[in-house]
């Protein structure tokens, strides 16, 4: 059609497109008076709901190695007072 | 305290350490932009009835995306890409759930959007109703592109990127759009 007057364009080759719409570039929309509102609940919903997953996730995940804590405890495989210490792998007795 | 701050200044405050921090500085940068973004959404969406919705998604996204905005551009750049990336996206899923024509009603569809438009524009200047109606008139073949040059300064390589079409074609639509959108605003003044 009129493809090979336009394969030479740049941005500032307005002319032969006409004049760019000068009243669209400040044109605006004006928004409901709670517009900001909606926004800051949604914004606080979504903080709320990826806490309580991370909450899900991670409260299983800590009770197991708490209660693995408690039996290791229990065994006498590692020291009470040092949360830090591992279950022996050597099979040293208590 | 936050109206001084420039955009970058308001960006550090949300952003800090890493982590989105502070809700009134952001609520400042919203209200610098709202207007503009939902401007866009109007027009890109060509739904008065979703333009809130997608304006209010825009900036949740924007929000939780400033983590990762390096600041190489500035704020209302960087808004202006997730704003339009949204809309068009939306305009795309809209069209891959496009119904039977005979499922919809036109008649009772049409009649909600002029409702709305007419309660919309009761708060707006003449020259604002006449950009407004002009836009609407348009098919979005035409507004969309026009809009995304002319409105959100674009260049005509990244509309045709953003559109998925050739850059002549992008050009021919911008032309012609320009002349549509014209045509009309002409017509209302004249009303």
């Amino acid at each position: 059609m009129a493809d090979q007057e336009y394969t030479s364009g740049t941005n500032s080759a307005d002319d032969d497109l006409g004049a760019p719409v000068a009243q669209l570039l400040d044109h605006t929309v004006p928004v409901a008076p709670e517009f900001r509102a909606r926004v800051g609940r949604s914004i606080e919903r979504r903080v709320l709901a990826a806490d309580a997953t991370l909450f899900g996730l991670l409260a299983p995940l800590e009770t197991l190695v708490e209660l693995l804590r408690a039996i290791f405890e229990g065994l006498g495989l590692i020291d009470a007072d040092d949360p830090s210490s591992a279950p022996s792998s050597e099979g040293d007795t208590v | 305290m936050h109206r001084d701050l420039t955009d970058d200044q308001l960006v550090e405050l949300v952003v800090q350490g890493g982590e989105v921090r502070d809700a009134g500085a952001y609520k400042e940068l919203v209200a610098r932009y709202e207007e503009k973004v939902m401007a866009n959404c109007r027009y890109l969406s060509g739904s008065t009835m979703d333009a809130e919705d997608l304006a209010q998604e825009v900036f949740v996204k924007a929000y939780f995306g400033l983590k990762s905005f390096e600041g190489r551009s500035q704020f209302g750049t960087w808004l202006r890409r997730v704003k339009t990336n949204h809309c068009l996206n939306f305009v795309k899923r809209r069209k891959q759930a496009h119904v039977s024509v005979d499922d919809v009603a036109p008649s009772a569809s049409d009649a909600l959007v002029v409702e709305a438009r007419g309660d919309r524009n009761a708060e707006w200047g003449d020259e604002r109703r006449r950009i407004d109606a002009a836009l609407e008139e348009m098919t979005e073949t035409l507004r969309v592109p026009l809009v995304l040059r002319d409105m959100d300064e674009f260049s005509y390589q990244e509309i045709a990127d953003q559109l998925g079409v050739g850059l002549s074609a992008v050009k021919m639509r911008i032309k012609r759009g320009r002349e549509e959108f014209r045509k009309i605003y002409e017509d209302l003044d004249a009303a």
